[in-house]
């Protein structure tokens, strides 16, 4: 079994690799760093959290081979690596605001503020395609729990938190995080495949009014204007 | 040119070998849960390895030809039949291919071991490509049409691959990257007993029912997802979870071991109820055999199609 002495390298499986980092920042940079080199035989890097994994297609590529190149890979070049930060209009009127209001001790006004306070990392792209999940929450914003038992359907453009975390729901789906609002905009388009927000990048909320959201409603998130 | 669906069967998605490059956006490969059927089903037409054919799930249902088409099945040995104005003229042994004429309905009822089989057409279903793949997790419907091309092929069978793995062997698994104490555990746990696959299984993953035995539950919910993939064995309070091939990208639950690519189709063949073990072998030891497995594959592939003549297209 590779255990690499510069790099907490495990296999995962036959065909990946996980890579193991101390903290977020280095696992990003890390990620970064291994994105804008090209290796042969590479499916994906996938980021998550405080860890990276790598999927390869052992028909093209020499496990071992690449363990050494992985290996070679120098975060520190990277590290300032500019990361797009996306700022995602929302309509602050979701089913859960006034009761994670009431558990955390603030008011709806305050939940907004603090919400809208600062840039979060978005850690990991899952729990379906597109699903950003950003983080971490302030503190006064942390420690809400998920739903007991999840609603059957998030509406698409939801946004919500849970535990120290936000995240934003592509499309429809059954979830069990807190909703506080919702984003006009689409922020994945399957057909043509258009993932605005990727894993790495920094992603901030703004309040708007409704008289803005139904101008926007329906059109999809552009990190160019999205700024 | 096409198949109508006239019943759907309980779970019949579209599938082909799924896609690869979109797990960074949280999109998982999905794809056959028994890729070697699915590209067995293929061989027998002269297709693509890759080409969308039709998932069935423990039942089959029925579907009718808008125009002549070729046909192919492999997988696990579901009942097939043509039909012919409400008459059966051909019964089918799985794996085969076989011409329906304009109007000819396949049914293909249940299986009497293995959970899936694929319904191949030549060419290859044709529907909607997303992310380079075809692959759904959408059930089909009554009254939905598959688009195909029209074609025929000579009939034809095929000794069944499927009957040379016993389902009593183990299925062989390697270390997962959890290596601590409690995972070891839950990990030893796991090579002990015979488990059972559960109702509850799908495409997501499979759920083993079994005695998970005296080994504390410690719920750190905290911890933040790590990526995973299909054959993860995630270790869950209510047992352990076979992560498939429309498992999401990430996961939170304790990774203690996984499936060897080369045993990986035998959990897509586990129905609920049957039984399973698993053994763990070193990692080198798995890559010889994925590796070994690979060109027998691509060989038997070749056999197939170079002994068959393949299905032909009538183009109108």
């Amino acid at each position: 079994m590779e255990k690499s002495k510069q790099l907490d390298i495990v296999p995962l499986g036959d065909r990946a690799f996980l890579i193991r980092f101390k903290d977020e920042e280095r696992a990003r940079s890390w990620y970064f760093a291994a994105r804008i080199r090209s290796f042969a035989g590479v499916d994906d890097f996938v980021l998550a959290y405080r860890s990276a994994a790598v999927y390869f297609n052992p028909d093209r590529v020499d496990p071992d081979e690449l363990v050494i190149d992985l290996e070679s890979i120098e975060p520190r070049a990277v590290e300032k690596q500019p990361a797009a930060t996306i700022v995602l209009p929302v309509l602050y009127d979701g089913a859960d605001l006034a009761d994670v209001a009431e558990r955390l001790g603030l008011s709806m006004e305050d939940v907004i503020n603090e919400h809208t306070s600062r840039n979060y990392h978005v850690f990991a792209i899952g729990f379906q395609p597109g699903f950003p999940y950003g983080g971490y929450l302030s503190e006064r914003l942390t420690g809400v729990p998920r739903l007991e038992s999840p609603r059957s359907r998030a509406p698409a453009g939801s946004v919500a938190i849970a535990g120290r975390q936000t995240g934003v729901y592509p499309s429809d789906s059954p979830g069990g995080w807190r909703i506080l609002g919702r984003t006009p905009l689409r922020i994945v388009d399957f057909e043509r495949e258009i993932f605005p927000i990727q894993a790495g990048d920094s992603l901030r909320f703004r309040s708007i009014d409704r008289d803005e959201f139904l101008r926007r409603e329906g059109t999809l998130l552009d990190p160019n204007i999205d700024t | 040119m096409s198949l109508l669906i006239v019943q759907p069967g309980i779970r019949s998605t579209i599938q082909d070998l799924g896609r690869s490059g979109y797990r960074r956006l949280g999109v998982p490969p999905g794809g056959a849960f028994d890729r070697g059927s699915l590209m067995s089903a293929n061989a027998l037409l002269g297709n693509d390895s890759a080409a969308a054919c039709l998932e069935i799930a423990l039942f089959g249902g029925r579907f009718e030809a808008l125009d002549p088409t070729a046909i192919a099945l492999a997988g696990a040995p579901f009942q097939a039949r043509i039909e012919r104005d409400g008459v059966v003229i051909k019964e089918l042994r799985v794996p085969c291919a076989a011409s329906l004429a304009q109007g000819d309905r396949v049914w293909i009822g249940g299986t009497p071991w293995g959970c899936r089989c694929y319904l191949a057409v030549a060419g290859g279903f044709q529907t909607t490509l997303v992310l380079g793949s075809r692959s759904s997790e959408r059930s089909i419907v009554a009254g939905e049409i598959l688009p195909a091309r029209s074609s025929f092929t000579i009939s034809k069978h095929m000794r069944n691959p499927q009957l040379c793995v016993s389902p009593h062997e183990p299925i062989r698994i390697v270390d997962g990257p959890e290596s601590d104490y409690r995972a070891r555990s839950y990990l030893n746990r796991l090579c002990e007993i015979e488990w059972v696959a559960a109702l509850d299984s799908d495409r997501v993953g499979v759920r083993l029912d079994g005695e998970v035995g005296g080994i504390d539950w410690v719920d750190d919910s905290d911890r933040p997802s790590a990526p995973v993939a299909p054959g993860a064995i995630q270790w869950t309070k209510a047992g352990p979870i076979v992560l498939g091939v429309a498992a999401g990208t990430m996961g939170g639950y304790p990774h203690i071991a996984h499936v060897i690519t080369a045993d990986f189709d035998r959990i897509g063949r586990l129905a609920p109820g049957n039984r399973v073990r698993f053994q763990r072998i070193e990692l080198s030891e798995a890559r010889r055999i994925d590796a070994e497995e690979r060109r027998e594959r691509l060989a038997q592939l070749k056999r197939v199609a170079a002994t068959h003549e393949n299905a032909h297209y009538d183009f109108k």
